[in-house]
């Protein structure tokens, strides 16, 4: 048997993986996690963790144990960087960044979440964005609490844009209406101009971008919007209207809420997409 | 006929290249790690290099439906350099263990200096400890007796031919090669290496076993399509079918399957994932992503 540790409040890890590995893998763990006792920087260390892949079968995590760790791969990668009930240290991981396939890059930042002290981790995840990889960028945005809790600004808003730019569902990054702010909603301003010119649509999704700085001043804007004939469209305009909360453009446009919300009409998006 | 070039190094390719290899029917690459053309000063650029071995270029390969392993190693050139080959050789154990690994390579060596043999040396034995094949590369000059000290220094570590491919052959080398039961590979490389109707006739002449066709496709003059091409060349020339199915796929997958990382399961279920990746982020840049590789067209 393998315990994880309470660093993350699931404990169903534990149970999970002792059921479906065979005795002969979790023997391997076990094995991997005493030879690492001194510490995890060590070429050692560095070589299980590289090898978990010939040692576990890959089999899928169910949604019920963790929507966080997508596989046993994952799921025993996370296990001996905190088996011991600790974070490793920063050099470790910085060296397991630096040295990563793609599969372990998704794993170190789906990990960082349940770390102590992530904010030393800013620097990675700002950097893990700008990748062109679509899992490592799923990795980050999606069930990762990390970009609403740490990032700045700047970087939470590149994430949010490139996840409009790669058509990736923006309702699904946790804690987004949290962090709306002025600057995101301005280059979303911008960035509908711009599609509008090119004669080309956007994103019902984006709309939600646009609440913090939505006036009066935006009647024209969002008219021409609303009349696109784009249902969906329409009713995000609607619901962002209201979302605004000013009520010189509610009346301008008699806009009412619209009996959708932004996770209905993200999963509106996405799901057709999926089909 | 599908195939597999088990010797190109895509990091120098475009995605013209992808495209027309996978309309070609090449269905796996094998990208050995190898010296860039500009020399590496500082081992930094080297670990950004095999980080994109392992990670970069093979999502790159996948928008293709190509499935792309690759060899890990220090290359004989840059072994010269002692002070940079020390470093990397600490480096090589964290990127020899990775998923899409199948070999140590290309190592081997390319003017014979004591450095060179060395760091061969020395990776034999990783090779060894990881339990990896080795693709060994041959020098340009004076080939046949470093193919020859090439073996003998293989056989020195305890390392069965069976786990050895020997690269970049040639007639005058291919007999002893083959009889000491190595892995006998033939890059077909315009004007320095093989020709094709050279590769034609060693085919004819030696048959198909432990024989296996490759295009070493890189910064220079070289061709991505030289496997497909070959085949073609074969099919005109009369050589079997069992034969070209062999020296141009089934013998490479044979040889880097040993690793226990490449299997035909692995791109027979390929999810060519373009359609996910269309905008302004991914390698198609708004673009109309190609939808699936035509098996039968060769290009020649």
């Amino acid at each position: 048997m393998i315990y994880f540790m309470d660093m993350c409040s699931n404990g169903n890890f534990s149970e999970f993986i002792n059921q479906t590995l065979s005795k002969q893998e979790i023997s391997w763990i076990k094995e991997s996690s005493e030879m690492t006792k001194e510490g995890l920087n060590n070429t050692k260390f560095y070589l299980r963790f590289g090898r978990v892949y010939r040692h576990i079968q890959l089999k899928a995590v169910p949604e019920h144990v963790s929507t966080v760790f997508k596989n046993t791969h994952e799921l025993v990668r996370f296990y001996l960087l905190t088996y011991a009930g600790t974070s490793p240290d920063q050099e470790v991981l910085e060296k397991l960044f630096d040295t990563g396939n793609t599969s372990e890059t998704i794993t170190l930042y789906k990990s960082l979440q349940y770390l102590e002290s992530p904010e030393k981790y800013v620097h990675r995840v700002t950097e893990g964005i700008r990748t062109n990889i679509l899992e490592v960028y799923d990795a980050i945005a999606y069930s990762n609490s990390f970009p609403a809790q740490y990032l700045p600004e700047l970087a939470f808003n590149q994430l949010v844009l490139k996840g409009i730019f790669n058509e990736r569902p923006i309702y699904l990054i946790e804690g987004l209406e949290k962090r709306l702010n002025d600057e995101l909603a301005l280059t979303a301003y911008d960035y509908i101009h711009e599609r509008w010119s090119a004669g080309r649509k956007v994103t019902s999704e984006i709309w939600l971008l646009l609440t913090p700085i939505l006036s009066e001043k935006h009647t024209d804007f969002l008219t021409k919007g609303i009349q696109s004939g784009d249902e969906l469209q329409s009713k995000a305009i609607q619901l962002a209207i209201v979302d605004s909360k000013n009520q010189n453009l509610i009346e301008n446009i008699n806009a009412n809420h619209p009996g959708i919300t932004w996770n209905e009409i993200g999963e509106q998006i996405h799901t057709n997409n999926r089909q | 006929m599908k195939f597999i070039d088990p010797h190109t190094h895509m990091s120098s390719r475009t995605t013209d290249d992808y495209e027309n290899m996978a309309k070609s029917g090449i269905v796996a690459v094998i990208e050995p790690a190898f010296w860039f053309g500009q020399p590496r000063t500082e081992v930094g650029s080297y670990k950004d290099y095999l980080s994109s071995l392992v990670g970069w270029e093979p999502f790159r390969a996948s928008q293709f439906g190509i499935k792309h392993y690759c060899t890990i190693g220090l290359n004989s050139k840059e072994a010269n350099n002692v002070k940079l080959a020390d470093q990397v050789m600490e480096l090589l154990p964290l990127y020899a263990v990775k998923e899409n690994v199948v070999a140590i390579g290309e190592i081997g060596y390319d003017d014979q200096t004591e450095a060179e043999d060395k760091y061969f040396r020395a990776q034999l034995e990783l090779a060894k400890e990881v339990e990896l094949p080795v693709m060994v590369h041959t020098p340009h000059r004076d080939k046949k007796r470093g193919v020859i000290r090439s073996m003998d220094v293989v056989e020195e570590h305890d390392i069965p031919a069976h786990m050895v491919v020997i690269d970049h052959n040639n007639e005058e080398t291919v007999q002893e090669v083959l009889n000491r039961g190595y892995w006998a590979a033939f890059t077909i490389y315009p004007k320095t290496k093989m020709g094709n109707e050279r590769m034609v006739e060693v085919v004819r002449q030696y048959g198909s076993e432990r024989i296996i066709v490759d295009s070493s496709a890189d910064w220079g003059v070289s061709d991505p399509l030289a496997v497909p091409k070959t085949a073609q060349l074969m099919v005109e020339r009369g050589i079997s079918q069992e034969d070209i199915y062999k020296t141009c796929y089934q013998n490479a997958l044979d040889a880097y399957a040993q690793s226990g990382n490449m299997y035909e399961s692995h791109w027979e279920s390929v999810d060519v994932n373009q359609s996910l990746l269309y905008g302004g982020n991914s390698v198609l840049r708004g673009q109309e992503p190609f939808k699936s590789p035509s098996m039968n067209v060769i290009e020649n």
